[in-house]
Parts: C-alpha cells; structure tokens; sequence
C-alpha cells in the first residue's frame, strides 16, 4: 500500500487510541491501569513474543529456564487490539473500493496501535475468521501486518456472528476490538456486539459503504443478484422504488448507530469515496476513536 | 358531435400494445450488486402496499388507455354542434357549381362540404328534420322534411357536382321560403358552398360553411373560329387566375393533335393565343392546357364547325323593296320573287312570304309569313273589317312565349294607317297590338308549320322605316330558319337549348359526348335540359330522305367558375358564420380540447409513476 510512506506514519506516530477498559496481562504500553501499585510495580511474567520490547526481558529468567519471559508491571500495561476486517465478497465493491479502504484503515489503527506499544491481532472476517495474523507488538511488525492484510482476498458471505464468537484468541483477553465492515450480515450485529461486550471489549464499529449503496443509480427492470449469494431480487426501478431503498439504507444506518449508542460502541459511518487522510485525521478524531 | 376524419379512431387499436404489455411479464436484466440485503426489505416494503401498487398500476394503465383513447379522438376531430334540444329544421344547401370541384381543398371543395354535411346529419338531435336543396343551375330540393338519417345521408351521397353555375341566392331565396312553410320559428339554414355570395348578410337563421383553398387555376375561356377561303383560323383566349405561370396550349382537331404552344400567363391576365392554318374540312376544334391546376375541368375549350345549310325562300309580292333589303342581309338565303298570280314551279320552299293575299291551299311544308292577309279558312284566321289609324305597340306577354321575336325592338312607336281586324286563330300569339288590343302582327305554331301574320301592309305603316325593322325581320327569320341548326353554337353547362329545325323535318336526335342519343319529335320545338357534359353534342334533323347535321358545344362558364378565390371573404355579419374547410370544415372543432387533455393527462401519468401520488 503505497499510501503509508514515511510522512502519513509520521503522523500517525501522534495518535493513540482511546479506549476506557482497565487492561489485563499486557506489557509496557502506554495505556495506564487502573490497578492498584505505582507505576513500576512489578506484577507477572509472561512468555516472549515477537515485537516485545526486548528491554523488558528478565535476563535471570533466561539464566534459570533457558527461555525468554517479559516482566509485567501494573503502570503502563500494553492493550490487545483486535482488528476484524470483513473480507467478504460484498466488500469488493463500489467505487471506489469499499474493501480497499478498510484494508488501508486497519493497517491505519494497527500502526497507530503498535506505535503506542500495544499488541495487534488482525483477524479476517466472511463466514468464519478466514485469516489471522496473531498478535504482536512493535513497530517493526507493522509491515508483516500491512504484508498480511494487503494479501487478504474479498471472498464468501459477511457473517459476523459465526466468525467474530469464534475467534478465540479474543476470549480472556480485554481489550479494544475494531470492526471494518459493511455490516450488510444477514445474521445482525447486535449478537456480535452483545459477545465483545461480554468479553470486555471496547468496541470501534467503522461502516463503510459504497456510493452505489449509498444511492444506487439505477434504472429500468433489473435482476439484482448478490454477489456474496447469488440470491435475486426483481425490482422495477422506479424513482419511487429508488426513494424507498435510500430510505432503507438510512434507517439501516441510523438502527446502526443507536445500537452503538445505546451499547457504548464508537461508530463511524463513512463512504468509501472519503479519503483516508480525512478519514483518519478527522473523522475518526471527530468520532473519538483516537486522539 | 360527430367526427371530421372518422379513420383517425382505427388510433384506438394502439390500446391492444399497450394491454399486451401489461400482460407479458417483463425481461429484467441482470445486475449483480454487492448485497441484496437492503433491496428484499424494500421488496418486502413495496410488497407492503401491493393493493396501493396495483392499484396504481391499474391507474397507470388506464391513463395510458385514456390517452389513446383521447389521442384518436383528437385524430378523428370531433366537432360540437351546440346543444339544442332537438326538434329544429334545418335546411341544407349544397352548392353544386363546377367550381366545387377544384381540388385545392383535398380531396376536393365538394367532397369535404359533401362530408360535413354528412357529419352535421350525423349530428342531428331525435325531433331534427332536414330539408336538402341543391343549388345548381335551377335551384330544387332533392331531399326532405326528413329526420331519417340515413335517407338523408344517402341523398348527399348521391350529390354531384355540376359543369355549370349554381344559383347560391336562389337557393337560398327557396330555403327561405321553406322554412316559412316548414317550419315556425327554430329554422335554420346552412349552406355547404366554396364563397359568399354579396347580398346574403344580415340573416339571422343563415349559416354559411366554406370549403375553400388558394386555388391555382388557368382557364381556356373563349375558343372561336373564321372560315377563310383555304384555311380556318382559330382564336383561343387563356386566363389565369392564379399566379405567373407557363404553361403548355395544345390545339386538337377533330381529336389529332395539330399543334402546341407554349404561353406566358402573368397573374391575373388573360392572354390571346392565334392558329391559323387549320383544314377547312376541320369539324371539331380543341384547345387544352396540358398542365394540370386546382380546376382541370376548364383546361378544355371547344369550338364545333358546323355545316351550313342554304334555305329556299318564295316570297309573292308585286314589289317590297323594304322586305328584299332585309331579308338580302341573310347569306343563307335563296330568295326567289313570283307575281302574286304566278304558281311557283316549285313547292320545296322553306319559307313562303305573301306580300299579298294568301292562296286558298297553302303549300304542303315551309314556314309561311303574310303581310295584310285575308280570311283564311285553314288557319283559322277571320279577318273581317279595318282599323285605322292606329299606332302599334309590342304585346309584353308575347316575351314570355316568344322572347327572341321582339328582341332588340322598340315595343311602340309605330304608325299605321290602315289594317284588318283579325282574330288571333288557335295556336298564334300576339306580337304587336294596337291601344285597342287588336292584333297586327300574330305569330303561331300549326302542325308543324311556323306561321307569323301582320296585319298591315308594310307601305301602310312607317314600320320600314325604321331602324328596328330588319331586326324584327331578322328575329322572325331566325325563328322561322335557324342560320345554323343548333340555333347558338355554345351554351354553358346546365343550360338548356330549344332545338330549332327547318321545316318538313320529323325527328331530331341529339348526340352526347358520351354517345347517348336523345330522340325528339321535330313539333312543337323541343327544349334539351341535359347539358351536363362538356363537349360537343351533335344533332341530326331528319326530313324525309334528307338528314341535316349540326352540333353545339356545352362549355364551363368560366367566367363564374374558373377564378377560386371569388368570393371567399370571410363573412363577420351578423348570424353567419365562416370556418375554413381545410382546417375545421363546420361547427366548433374540439379536437384542441381533446388534444390539451390528453397532455394533462400525460402529466398525471407522469406524476404517478414518479412520485407514486
């Protein structure tokens, strides 16, 4: 993705995430604790990962079991952050490309998650979890992450449900959860959001749809044929028929957004003929998602 | 109302393509979209007010019928003719005058007066009665008081149009006087016709309907020729009466072509054009225009030649220079002079004059007029005592039985000094009477025989002397021997003709153009009405072994006819009323109306199907 050269991650460098769960089991981030203890109290082990800080290894540990454990303090724990990203096949579409735009705002919050030390899995959504990239941490696993999610294909249907409840990585751990979706699932969201708030999730729902869906232009008898289900639907389009599918798609929308509200989820709804600068620096800023 | 152009309505089929269409299931075409999702809730929504929907299908639908419905009614042009309550008579005049024909108004003047008056029949309320009066040469109802529609129709179909003038005025003098007759108070007259004719205005129950166009017309006006010693020359006049234009002349003779010219009109001139040349044996002169226009029935102008005849005449007199120098004026004339006590060698005289007594036997044939007769046993004639002096004066109910004897003659002045008091025998008129009422110059018809008797001799009046004497002698020759058998060489179409015959002759059968033979007993002079056709009409008198054959031509009265745009002001007096035939023929044409409904009715259909309100 050409998009993130040098000068955009530089910016990115000066946002951070803002999410409101006490985090459990992390490393040094710079998201603080709500536990008890100052600052540099220490508080657990755990088994190194790839992208850890390696400052923070306990090189007694080292000496004893011949295997590599990172301190955990109770100040300044690191965040596990999860991006679903719908790689359905309805996300390959519109123009300009729904799909590409999400892919490019995952690695957006991805970067600006492991530029504040937090870790980062990036999970594939259609039917099920169709790719993972586990989680990490560091800057320099950035680009395996923009590596792994630019090779993702748009395949299947959008099923949020079976595929978000069964990504087990999430499960124990707390943490913020963005999804990057069309959120056109036939099984709902409401479920799905129900799940991650169980699993003590913060929520960022960015919607994204195409300016076709938004207000189709279309006209005369058609066969509308899914692209995900190959399902038809015969719709003679009229003005009047036009009128009420814009009407149906707001109220989808504004249901969307009030379940959002009510649940405490940020959400953001966006065309994917927006610019991804100005959907970093001021939409998603404007929607409180970072700062 | 009725309709203009009834085939406009076969519009209304468009409705069976349309009703097709709503039928047959409609193709979609494929169109493949990230998700329908969305799209089977707006179904479910539209299915949600299927009753509405289908509702509003229907009412589109039936918009669509409508506007079909009103579009070919607008094709058709209906025509409202008021709303009366029925029970009125009108009178229809139909204008049957050569001019009709012209064709700048399509198909023609007559076809479309002919078709709006077959709409206004249409149009007729039960308790309407129609009278139908054509207006030809002799005005005459054809049709009528009838409120049968289909007697009445059938009546205008069977209109046709004349060669001839029509007499518009006296057509509608005689509506006038049917309606008084006809009806009380709620008549109304329309007269179907291509002008206005000047003295119409001003009539309250009066409707006029024009069928008229800018007519583009040349007329071949006046064909008439001189017999020299070789040749026959020929003079042939064209107007025209449209604009500047050239056109071809061809001269036919005897049905060949002779020559062609080709001639300058300028507009509104009339232009004469020379042959000469012409074999003298030539009985048939034809000249044509080969361009058509808007009237062709003027295109032809024809001249006969006709044979001519020289008539024997025995006059019995002791000296009349007065009646020698009259009667020298007719070429035709073979006169021959006997004392009164001499025996003519010959009894095959066509006119016998006895300037003296009358023989006791008259001749066997031959016309007869005698000056200061005697008693008469055979012709019934008394004359008995004398009258003087006495001044003549001309009988004017002699004009209506003999118009042509005292044509051009002083009907008085005339002084005689002494004359028999006739009687006026059976058969006779009296031509010139004195104060008294007493004969003195009688005229009259005898098996056959023409006889006329003055009762004066012409040395005891001043009669000779005056300028109307070899007039009156002219006019009782011509009757007495028609210088040409036709009597006129050229009447106008729908005139008629008293056939004039020499005298011993029997029969006289009269030839059409189109070869029907008309067959008439030579006595009493007959009158031939049917000169219908253009053309040259050829007559044959037998008289024994002898034929005798002439011919006359019946011709357009184009100086009535030929100019289209006479007479086609539009009229704004009062109770009259002028439509265009070409646009809207008669009434008020509501098409228009039809026509701005049918747009409303678009904009409704368009309001329905966008907005679905």
């Amino acid at each position: 993705m050409k998009t993130f050269d040098a000068e955009f991650l530089q910016k990115l460098e000066h946002l951070a995430l803002q999410g409101s769960k006490l985090i459990k089991g992390g490393t040094g981030g710079n998201r603080r604790s709500k536990a008890r203890g100052s600052a540099i109290e220490f508080s657990d082990f755990r088994e190194y990962t790839p992208g850890d800080d390696y400052r923070r290894i306990d090189w007694n540990a080292y000496a004893r079991f011949e295997r590599l454990f990172i301190k955990l303090y109770m100040e300044e724990r690191e965040t596990n952050i999860t991006v679903f990203l719908d790689t359905s096949a309805s996300m390959d579409s519109g123009e300009p490309n729904k799909g590409i735009l999400a892919k490019k705002l995952a690695a957006v919050f991805a970067y600006i998650a492991l530029a504040n030390y937090d870790r980062v899995g990036i999970a594939a959504l259609n039917e099920a979890v169709s790719d993972q990239l586990p989680y990490f941490s560091g800057k320099p696993g950035f680009y395996r992450a923009l590596e792994f999610i630019d090779r993702l294909p748009f395949s299947g249907r959008t099923s949020l449900k079976s595929s978000i409840t069964k990504f087990a990585p999430l499960q124990s751990r707390k943490g913020i959860s963005i999804i990057l979706s069309d959120f056109l699932a036939r099984d709902g969201y409401l479920e799905t959001f129900r799940y991650l708030k169980y699993q003590q999730q913060d929520i960022i729902a960015v919607q994204i749809l195409s300016p076709e869906e938004l207000d189709p232009r279309l006209s005369g008898a058609l066969r509308l044929i899914d692209t995900e289900t190959g399902e038809s639907v015969d719709v003679e389009m009229t003005p009047h028929t036009l009128g009420l599918y814009k009407k149906t798609v707001h109220s989808y929308m504004e249901q969307l957004k009030n379940v959002c509200s009510n649940m405490e989820i940020a959400c953001l709804q966006v065309s994917s003929e927006i610019s991804l600068e100005q959907l970093v620096f001021e939409k998603l800023h404007q929607a409180g998602m970072i700062g | 109302m009725s309709f203009s152009n009834p085939w406009g309505l076969l519009a209304l089929l468009l409705i069976i393509p349309i009703v097709l269409l709503y039928i047959l299931k409609k193709q979609h075409e494929d169109r493949t979209i990230s998700s329908t999702m969305l799209w089977q809730q707006v179904v479910r929504d539209l299915q949600a007010t299927r009753p509405w929907q289908r509702l509003r299908t229907r009412l589109l639908l039936i918009l669509q019928i409508l506007a079909v419905i009103l579009f070919a009614v607008s094709l058709a042009r209906p025509t409202w003719y008021g709303g009366s309550e029925g029970g009125v008579h009108y009178i229809a005049v139909m204008d049957t005058s050569a001019r009709m024909q012209a064709r700048d108004v399509k198909p023609s003047r007559m076809e479309a007066a002919r078709n709006a008056l077959l709409d206004f029949i249409q149009s007729m309320k039960p308790g309407d009665t129609l009278t139908l009066v054509q207006a030809g040469q002799q005005p005459f109802v054809i049709a009528g008081p009838s409120g049968n529609k289909g007697a009445l129709k059938q009546a205008v179909s069977e209109i046709q149009p004349a060669n001839g003038r029509a007499d518009l005025i006296g057509a509608v003098q005689l509506a006038q006087t049917l309606l008084r007759d006809q009806s009380e108070n709620n008549g109304r007259i329309h007269v179907y016709s291509d002008h206005f004719p000047s003295g119409l205005e001003n009539q309250d129950n009066l409707v006029f309907h024009i069928a008229s166009g800018n007519g583009q017309n040349a007329a071949v006006t006046h064909v008439g020729y001189e017999i020299g010693n070789e040749s026959i020359s020929v003079l042939s006049r064209v107007a025209n009466y449209g604009l500047q234009r050239n056109i071809t002349l061809e001269l036919k003779i005897d049905g060949e072509l002779q020559n062609v010219k080709d001639v300058h009109l300028p507009a509104g001139e009339e232009v004469n054009v020379y042959w000469s040349g012409i074999p003298t044996y030539a009985r048939e002169i034809m000249v044509s225009i080969s361009e058509e226009d808007d009237l062709m029935l003027d295109n032809i102008g024809m001249a006969a030649v006709s044979e001519e005849y020289q008539a024997k005449v025995l006059m019995a007199t002791e000296r009349n220079v007065y009646l020698e120098r009259a009667l020298s004026l007719r070429e035709d004339i073979d006169l021959y002079k006997v004392n009164p006590d001499q025996t003519p060698e010959s009894t095959d005289f066509h006119l016998y004059i006895y300037d003296c007594r009358l023989p006791e036997q008259l001749p066997e044939d031959g016309h007869i007029i005698a000056f200061s007769p005697s008693s008469h046993e055979q012709i019934g004639l008394a004359v008995e005592g004398e009258i003087r002096p006495v001044i003549a004066t001309a009988n004017t109910h002699a004009r209506s039985f003999y118009p042509s004897l005292l044509q051009y003659v002083e009907p008085e002045g005339y002084q005689i000094a002494r004359a028999g008091k006739m009687n006026v025998p059976e058969g006779f008129t009296v031509l010139l009477q004195d104060e008294g009422e007493n004969p003195l110059l009688i005229a009259g018809e005898q098996e056959g025989r023409k006889i006329a008797l003055f009762a004066f001799s012409l040395h005891e009046s001043n009669l000779p002397l005056k300028a109307d004497f070899p007039i009156l002698v002219q006019n009782l020759l011509n009757w007495l021997l028609p210088p040409d058998i036709a009597f006129a060489g050229q009447i106008f179409a729908g005139e008629s003709l008293q056939l004039e015959c020499f005298p011993n002759v029997s029969r006289i059968i009269v030839t059409s153009p189109s070869g029907r033979k008309y067959d008439f007993d030579a006595y009493p002079a007959p009158v031939f009405y049917d000169t219908h056709d253009i053309g040259i009409y050829k007559i044959s008198q037998q008289a024994g072994d002898q034929t005798y054959t002439g011919s006359f031509v019946v011709s357009v009265p184009t100086h009535e006819v030929s100019d289209l745009c006479t007479g086609s002001e539009v009229y704004t007096g009062k109770g009259g009323g002028i439509f265009e035939a070409a646009a809207s023929p008669f009434g008020k044409d509501i098409w228009m109306t039809a026509g701005w409904t049918l747009l409303l009715l678009l904009l409704i259909e368009w309001q329905v199907y966008h907005h679905g309100t």
